[in-house]
């Protein structure tokens, strides 16, 4: 024979923890109301969070001085990336000094990883993760992201300097 | 009475038009970006998105998130159809988008969430951060109701 012991109404006496319970929902909420700069919550679109250096966002093509794109079309990035969502076209300079520049330089931002294998890659430093969050677009909308927004978009004001000058590396003898 | 009913209506369709009530299929990394997203730092609950439903029959909003192979294919099917019309639809990350690194591999079976079902905000990243998350529900909300939202008219009266 089983015998099974009923709890004791003690036992049963519950109300006491709920109110330990509440206790920290409680303390938060009163925290939150008297200091509302040190709440957790980022409020998105008026509260940007501030990311570090080495934050891995949307590309950014830099350009040289005169304003043309720093790339020349070397395919490092393109034979590098993981996703394969990098295609450029080359095409001979009028510049002699210049060997050849991108036409069209592409990325498709829904197979894009991400992983900054073409920044690695890139010799001239030509090609960057930005600062900026990837952004969601409706259906429809256009997600090959081509030069104009990549190296022309009105975050990058005008467009990045890159880090590589020309005649420093000619001075260099490179 | 009629004029009050007919209030009433459209207080309730706008009232079901913007609330969304999530169904989350999510799947590898971007699971830990979408309860980041739902939870106290960054709180979709601001933005109209109630607590994450189980039952299909409640959800408004489908959230597929992560790969997506033939198995999870046919009950992502099977969710949708019993989901609430009109079912929005959001896919997290470029697994669920474009299959992308996954795709390369030899003898994968992966399958793109558009190619299922109607997909109407893309998030691409991998995983994508929680502000590009909260974005995706910025931009169904501007898809739902077009024109001004009352946040922005508020701005533009305050200055």
């Amino acid at each position: 024979m089983s015998v099974v012991k009923r709890p004791s109404p003690k036992a049963k006496w519950y109300i006491p923890g709920i109110l330990t319970g509440l206790k920290i929902t409680i303390k938060h909420m009163l925290f939150n109301l008297a200091s509302r700069k040190d709440m957790i919550t980022v409020q998105y679109p008026e509260e940007k969070f501030q990311y570090s250096d080495r934050f891995k966002g949307n590309h950014i093509l830099t350009v040289k001085k005169d304003g043309s794109l720093r790339c020349t079309a070397c395919m490092l990035c393109a034979t590098h990336c993981p996703a394969e969502c990098i295609s450029i076209t080359a095409a001979e300079h009028d510049d002699p000094e210049v060997e050849k520049y991108p036409i069209s330089y592409e990325i498709d931002i829904l197979r894009c990883v991400f992983c900054g294998y073409c920044e690695e890659a890139c010799p001239v430093d030509a090609i960057r993760m930005g600062p900026e969050h990837q952004t969601a677009a409706p259906a429809g909308d256009n997600f090959i992201y081509d030069i104009t927004k990549l190296a022309y978009r009105a975050e990058n004001k005008g467009g990045v300097l890159s880090k590589v000058d020309d005649q420093e590396r000619h001075k260099r003898g490179l | 009475m009629s004029f009050l009913a007919s209030r009433l209506e459209t207080l309730v369709f706008n009232i079901e038009k913007t609330l969304h009530v999530p169904l989350v299929l999510s799947e590898g990394c971007c699971t830990v970006e979408i309860e980041n997203t739902s939870l106290a730092s960054y709180d979709w609950g601001r933005l109209g998105v109630s607590e994450v439903e189980e039952l299909p029959q409640e959800a408004n909003l489908l959230i597929v998130a992560g790969w997506v192979n033939k198995k999870r294919s046919e009950e992502i099917k099977e969710y949708y159809e019993q989901m609430r019309k009109p079912t929005q639809v959001i896919a997290v990350g470029s697994c669920a988008l474009s299959c992308s690194p996954y795709k390369l591999g030899a003898g994968s079976e992966m399958i793109k969430v558009n190619d299922l079902i109607n997909v109407d905000i893309f998030v691409p990243g991998c995983p994508p951060r929680p502000e590009a998350i909260l974005s995706a529900i910025i931009e169904l909300q501007k898809k739902l109701s077009p024109g001004p939202s009352a946040q922005e008219v508020l701005h533009a009266a305050l200055k």
